[in-house]
């Protein structure tokens, strides 16, 4: 289960009634009742001079932070790489087809720790397994070595933008015309608060990093990445483990986010590594993609620690 | 009032003019409403709407408008301390986060299945109180990075490490953290 996902069902409430907001705007009028009598108390001590000076002062201040930046057209180099990187994932095979799991293995470095190893198979109609390092990076006392289940019974769901998800069948069913795939995306993400190409583009990078999209969705993926703005050629990149590549990034320092660099391999149609850095270009994170491929079997999960199906049943 | 007006320019006009706050509230109060009743359920949010707006009318000389035009990442920074304040005047419980301001008894109304409200809980629970309060203004109020940053009171590139942590340690959490320690060689 994505921890978005579940976040976004927890937070759905109702619209508040007519009634439910009555009680509080009755308690606003009478506080601006008495705020208005110390206001018309204070204009009489105040020069009207103050007056205008503290209203023109706040107005200034407003007109001035409504000023945001413009958009910048695409870069064509970017924009070239990210097609002919299409081109080749259209061209390799499709080894996804049929497979009951989707196996991923990745490296993880965050800056303070050592580079560890995660592991997913994801599964088509059966729950994903996970075998993920990290927790012993956050202090947590579980022992790496486990695998566990990831979805808590359910397939593997991938996340569709703006906190939906789409199953494995819904990859096989997405549209392989960039445009209309574009379209599809475009509507999850509308009106996302980070910015709707910010979060098409992380949407559209999280598959090509860990799902099983078929060559022709992945080459329909790079291109509708070829159409978000503001992405940037770096140049020729090896990555961690020493395969050469060519890098792009997009910087969305300015929306709060990470500048965030992708090293592809243009031949193979593949995303090899992401690095997300912050202001100083120093690294938070990265993730190096060793191997994806289908899997027949995937490890045994544990039942979980507690609720239902734990073994011994109790809650948590 | 006029609805050109952006939020800035109301709470501008507004420390001359306190009914100016009439507007703000009928643009936000049911984001502000929604917000409460996320973290403390209905009933509490339609006690405590009007104390967050007469808060605001209070301080909004010290407001300071956010580049999204929007008051309401600021309505949510008065909103979260009203709603801790009235948490912590309830009876202590393991249910009842006073740091962040969220009691999950509230929450779990809402959530059907339990082995889901266990995991949000504890997935929730394995971050530090400053990473949930930022991740929770981002996922159930949607704010921007900058936005939650104002809300908070706090740099952008402090929410933003904070987000990311929170994210990959809850993930990470519901990956591994609620299953159980059989070792995989033991495993059929």
């Amino acid at each position: 289960m994505n921890i978005d996902i579940l976040a976004k069902q927890a937070g759905s409430v109702s619209e508040p009634t007519h009634d439910q907001l009555h009680t509080g705007h009755r308690q606003l009028q009478d506080a601006m009742g008495q705020a208005d009598t110390g206001v018309v108390a204070l204009r009489r001590r105040r020069s009207r001079r103050w007056a205008i000076t503290a209203l023109a002062g706040a107005a200034a201040v407003a007109a001035t932070v409504l000023v945001l930046p413009l958009a910048t057209a695409p870069s064509a180099s970017a924009e070239q790489v990210l097609l002919v990187t299409a081109k080749a994932a259209g061209q390799q095979p499709d080894p996804a087809t049929g497979a009951p799991y989707w196996y991923v293995r990745s490296e993880v470095d965050y800056p303070a720790t050592k580079p560890y190893q995660r592991e997913i198979w994801l599964g088509r109609t059966q729950e994903s397994v996970m075998r993920d390092e990290g927790s012993g990076v956050t202090g947590d006392v579980v022992d790496p070595t486990k695998v566990r289940t990831d979805s808590d019974g359910v397939p593997a769901r991938f996340p569709a933008g703006g906190g939906a998800a789409f199953s494995w069948q819904d990859l096989e069913a997405l549209p392989t015309d960039p445009d209309a795939l574009g379209a599809l995306l475009r509507e999850n993400v509308a009106g996302h608060p980070s910015g709707e190409d910010n979060e098409l583009w992380e949407t559209v990078t999280g598959m090509l990093r860990e799902s099983p999209a078929s060559p022709a969705l992945r080459q329909a993926l790079w291109e509708v990445a070829a159409q978000i703005p503001d992405v940037e050629l770096v140049g020729p990149m090896t990555d961690a483990i020493g395969r050469h590549g060519t890098a792009i990034e997009r910087d969305e320092l300015d929306q709060g986010w990470f500048r965030i660099v992708y090293i592809l391999d243009p031949e193979t149609g593949t995303l090899l590594e992401s690095h997300y850095l912050d202001e100083h270009g120093d690294v938070e994170w990265r993730m190096t993609q060793l191997v994806q491929e289908p899997s027949d079997t995937a490890p045994q999960a544990q039942p979980p620690l507690c609720g239902p199906g734990s073994v011994p049943e109790h809650s948590c | 009032m006029t609805n050109e007006s952006t939020d800035g320019e109301l709470l501008a006009r507004s420390l001359l003019r306190p009914e100016a706050l009439g507007e703000l509230y009928e643009r936000h109060a049911a984001a502000v409403f929604r917000f409460i009743a996320r973290r403390a359920g209905p009933v509490a949010a339609e006690d405590l709407l009007g104390d967050v707006f007469v808060a605001a009318l209070e301080a909004r000389e010290r407001y300071r408008p956010h580049k999204s035009g929007s008051a309401l990442p600021w309505l949510y920074g008065i909103s979260g301390n009203i709603v801790r304040a009235h948490l912590r005047k309830q009876r202590p419980s393991a249910v009842i986060d006073t740091d962040v301001g969220v009691d999950w008894h509230a929450v779990d109304e809402r959530v059907d299945a339990r082995a889901q409200r266990d995991q949000l809980r504890q997935a929730l629970a394995s971050l530090s109180p400053a990473e949930r309060e930022a991740f929770l203004l981002v996922a159930w109020e949607r704010l921007s990075v900058t936005e939650a940053a104002q809300a908070l009171g706090v740099a952008s590139t402090v929410v933003r490490t904070r987000l990311f942590r929170a994210r990959q340690r809850a993930q990470t959490f519901l990956a591994t953290a609620a299953r159980s320690l059989v070792p995989l060689e033991d495993s059929p």
